[in-house]
């Protein structure tokens, strides 16, 4: 979660105001500070190679006449230039806290107009409106390819090479590791960044920019509970999606192959004793699987046996929760649904926010079988 | 308003060992001794090296003595620090001569105290009086008895006022020559404020002086009835050393307070400016167009004018699981929306100048417009100033089919910002100066300084006279 306090979350809990402001900065200076966002939406997706775009329509009413309508390549607004900082205040009386939501690169400008009036005889611009879609930083080390095949200069640290290949901060969130021998980066599409994914992969989890647009690493392990949505008389939440979807727990695994010569070779793995097993209330569910890559009875046995573990540890599941919005909840986070009818626990793993006071988030959580 | 600091020997560094040793029994020198709280300002204060047991006293250089005439009246204000338990005084001494020579000592006005050794305190004088025949003035600091040894002394702030200015140093303080060496200039920023009320519309002249050069760009705020506004054309407005404005939208019959706040040239604000007080006297009421301020009209405001005042919360009542009762998630108040304003305007062209708010058919305009209540209806509880934004004014008839020419404006509309308000909406034009000066040498015999033209508003509607 986001740095807060206790009263904060006190804040969050109950009835409390909200506003969203945009500062604009190209490179390290802050251009334009405060601005107004409307009919705007933001959306967080950790499954992404983007993490978080957005959009929204920037209404300035003008100081002296000038526009914020980009002009070219020029422009306060210009996608060629522009990095956009979304900021929330929640205010509750004397209570006024700010919280960054994150920076974000503008990438497109779908639509911006001025609004003009005669003063002294000369049309002056009075107002700009201009609608903005933004992407999160991850998107400039997208953009920016790798101009040749490339192996890391040192296979000593993951973060160090995430440092080299981005150029940006990086935070250690989880202990460092050495890059697998003989990695090669390779110049492709988007190859950069999926360098930068890979040795997120090597960390044990997803690399990705957080709000302070620094890299860290979200840790496929579900830690320690990092915060809390409640039910029930303190509550936030709105609404629990309760949803069971069978469709993919597979118990019995059926492998058709062949051996050099083109011999079939059969293979059966079947759930063992408990709820999934065939023979039980469950049923049964097959599945069929072949691969090039097996030449022999052992492998054959050892290829679908792992099929089955991976259809059977298939016990993670999406949890969508509609609840207040809460600018402190960051992709990652490990939050505890309290006060539901079953103690949940999960990694958020989406959180979508608009100017509605309410956010979507979804929550991947474990299950037993 | 502008302050001399006589902080340093304006003689130079240099000039400290040869000021003028008033009874043989001491020498003036820059030190670097440092005690708790010393120096105050900088790394070095000023020692007096008392080398006798006796009176021990030190003054300005004779060249160094600022001119002063009778009837002025000096202040004196010092820190010292005495390193030992002595009395330690100071003077303002008035003389006859200006310059080259000692002069006659016409007049002394002296304040001591006892120190504690290693104590510090403030010694003050404050606006004592120039006796007749006044040349010039000085200051000087005496130790009446002890052995010898150091008295130190430092942020001296020498001053023509009626009470002693303590020192100030930083961004507003200075030098008029070379640092240490000279004067120092304390720069007070001061606003003018001239109230217009039998113009049409009433306006406030807002002068701005005596902004110190670091000074790049200003902000006026002005504070009425509870709410602060940015003055239209004063919104990070480039200034250099003065500032002047036409405030058409100062309310009526209410104390409305002035201040600026002041930035360098980094954009870094450098505090606020003392602020000043107005009040614009009017029985009528006055609306314009922000953008067209002297397309005003007197207005009377008529019966259904703001008799509903609605200010609305956006906000969602939700009810999450669980909970009995709801939660209020807000977004801050608005200001007035669906206010009724019904004008009444006694002829043609009164009500011309209404529509003309809105724009015509070659104009294009915004569609807010500023109404300042004057005493007469005075009793109504709307913002001051108040911008209204209204779609439309809507005109119905009460006697213009008689040819009486009476008709009733009718407008519905919500709180609105005043549009570009960094915007300045000149009442003295170029071409009014042009029209009114025949030479360039003409306006430059007119005016001392630029300002002083920039701010000759009779001259404002020559061009076209």
């Amino acid at each position: 979660m986001r740095q807060h306090d206790d009263l904060f979350l006190d804040v969050l809990s109950g009835s409390f105001t909200r506003q969203v402001w945009v500062n604009v900065y190209h490179g390290s200076d802050r251009v334009a500070e405060d601005l107004r966002l409307e009919g705007w939406s933001l959306e967080w997706d950790l499954g992404a190679k983007v993490t978080a775009s957005g959009s929204g329509t920037i209404v300035y009413e003008s100081v002296a006449g000038e526009s914020l309508v980009p002009v070219g390549t020029k422009g306060i607004l210009s996608p060629f230039r522009a990095r956009l900082e979304l900021v929330m205040e929640i205010s509750a009386g004397d209570f006024v806290r700010r919280v960054s939501l994150g920076l974000f690169r503008v990438t497109k400008v779908p639509e911006a107009r001025d609004y003009t009036a005669h003063v002294n005889g000369k049309s002056v611009v009075v107002a700009s409106r201009v609608a903005v879609s933004f992407l999160s930083l991850e998107e400039d080390v997208r953009r920016r390819g790798l101009r040749s095949d490339e192996n890391p200069p040192s296979l000593a640290s993951c973060y160090n090479e995430i440092r080299r290949l981005t150029g940006m901060p990086v935070e250690e969130t989880v202990a460092d590791a050495s890059i697998p021998a003989s990695t090669t980066w390779e110049a492709k599409q988007d190859g950069r960044l999926d360098a930068v994914k890979t040795l997120g992969e090597a960390l044990g989890g997803t690399a990705l920019v957080n709000s302070a647009g620094a890299w860290t690493i979200v840790p496929d392990e579900v830690g320690d509970v990092d915060g809390t949505l409640q039910l029930g008389e303190q509550g936030t939440v709105l609404d629990v999606g309760a949803e069971i979807d069978t469709d993919d727990v597979y118990n019995v695994v059926v492998g058709q192959f062949e051996d050099e010569n083109r011999n079939p070779i059969y293979a059966v793995a079947v759930a063992p004793e408990g709820d999934l097993d065939p023979d039980g209330l469950y049923g049964e569910n097959t599945r069929y699987y072949s691969s090039d890559f097996v030449k022999t009875k052992a492998q054959a046995e050892s290829a679908v046996q792992s099929i089955l573990d991976l259809s059977l540890g298939s016990r993670q599941y999406d949890v969508q929760i509609q609840c207040h919005v809460n600018p402190l909840v960051e992709l990652g986070d490990v939050l505890e649904l309290a006060g539901y009818s079953s103690p949940l626990v999960g990694q958020l793993r989406k959180v979508s926010m608009s100017d509605s006071p309410y956010m979507n988030v979804t929550l991947r959580v474990s299950r037993d079988l | 308003m502008q302050i001399t600091q006589y902080e340093k020997n304006p003689s130079g560094v240099s000039g400290y060992t040869s000021r003028v040793n008033r009874t043989a029994n001491a020498t003036v020198s820059i030190s670097s001794f440092t005690a708790a709280g010393w120096p105050v300002d900088g790394t070095t204060s000023h020692a007096m090296t008392a080398s006798g047991t006796g009176i021990a006293r030190v003054g300005t250089v004779n060249t160094d003595r600022p001119a002063a005439a009778p009837g002025d009246r000096w202040s004196l204000w010092v820190r010292v620090m005495c390193p030992q338990a002595w009395t330690v005084g100071v003077r303002i001494v008035f003389y006859d001569t200006y310059g080259a020579t000692t002069g006659t000592e016409l007049k002394a006005t002296a304040a001591s105290a006892s120190f504690a050794a290693g104590q510090v305190q403030t010694l003050r004088i404050d606006g004592t009086v120039a006796p007749a025949g006044t040349a010039s003035v000085e200051w000087q600091i005496t130790r009446t008895s002890g052995s010898a040894g150091d008295v130190y002394y430092d942020a001296v702030s020498f001053t023509k006022t009626d009470a002693a200015v303590p020192f100030r140093s930083g961004a507003f303080a200075v030098w008029d020559g070379t640092e240490n060496a000279s004067t120092q200039t304390y720069w007070i920023p001061t606003f003018t404020l001239t109230p217009r009320p039998a113009n049409e519309p009433p306006y406030v002249e807002v002068a701005l002086d005596d902004l110190p050069p670091v000074v790049d760009r200003v902000t006026v705020y002005r504070t009425a009835g509870g709410r602060e506004h940015e003055m239209r054309g004063a919104i990070n407005a480039s200034v250099a050393g003065a500032l002047s404005r036409i405030d058409w939208e100062c309310p009526f019959n209410m104390a409305a307070t002035y201040r600026a706040e002041m930035f360098d040239s980094d954009g870094v604000s450098l505090g606020f400016t003392p602020a000043a007080s107005i009040t614009v006297v009017s029985a009528d009421s006055w609306m314009h167009n922000p953008l067209d301020p002297q397309g005003a009209v007197r207005v009377r405001l008529l019966e259904g004018t703001a008799e509903t005042l609605e200010r609305k919360v956006p906000v969602t009542f939700s009810r999450p699981i669980g909970r009995r009762v709801a939660v209020a998630l807000a977004e801050p108040r608005q200001g007035l929306t669906g206010l009724a304003v019904n004008v009444y305007a006694p002829d043609v062209a009164t009500a011309d100048r209404v529509q003309a708010m809105l724009g015509d058919y070659t104009t294009t305009t915004v569609p807010v417009v500023c109404i300042r209540v004057g005493a007469r209806e005075g009793a109504m509880r709307i913002p001051r100033p108040l911008f209204l934004g209204v779609a439309s004014i809507v005109e119905k008839d009460v006697g213009v089919r008689k040819g009486l020419g009476i008709t009733r404006q009718e407008m519905v509309g919500d709180e609105s910002a005043p549009p570009v308000p960094g915007l300045i909406v000149p009442l003295l034009t170029r071409d009014d100066i042009d029209a009114y000066y025949a030479t360039r040498d003409d306006i430059d015999a007119a005016y001392l300084r630029r300002i002083d033209l920039d701010r000759d508003y009779s001259l404002a509607g020559y061009a076209n006279a």
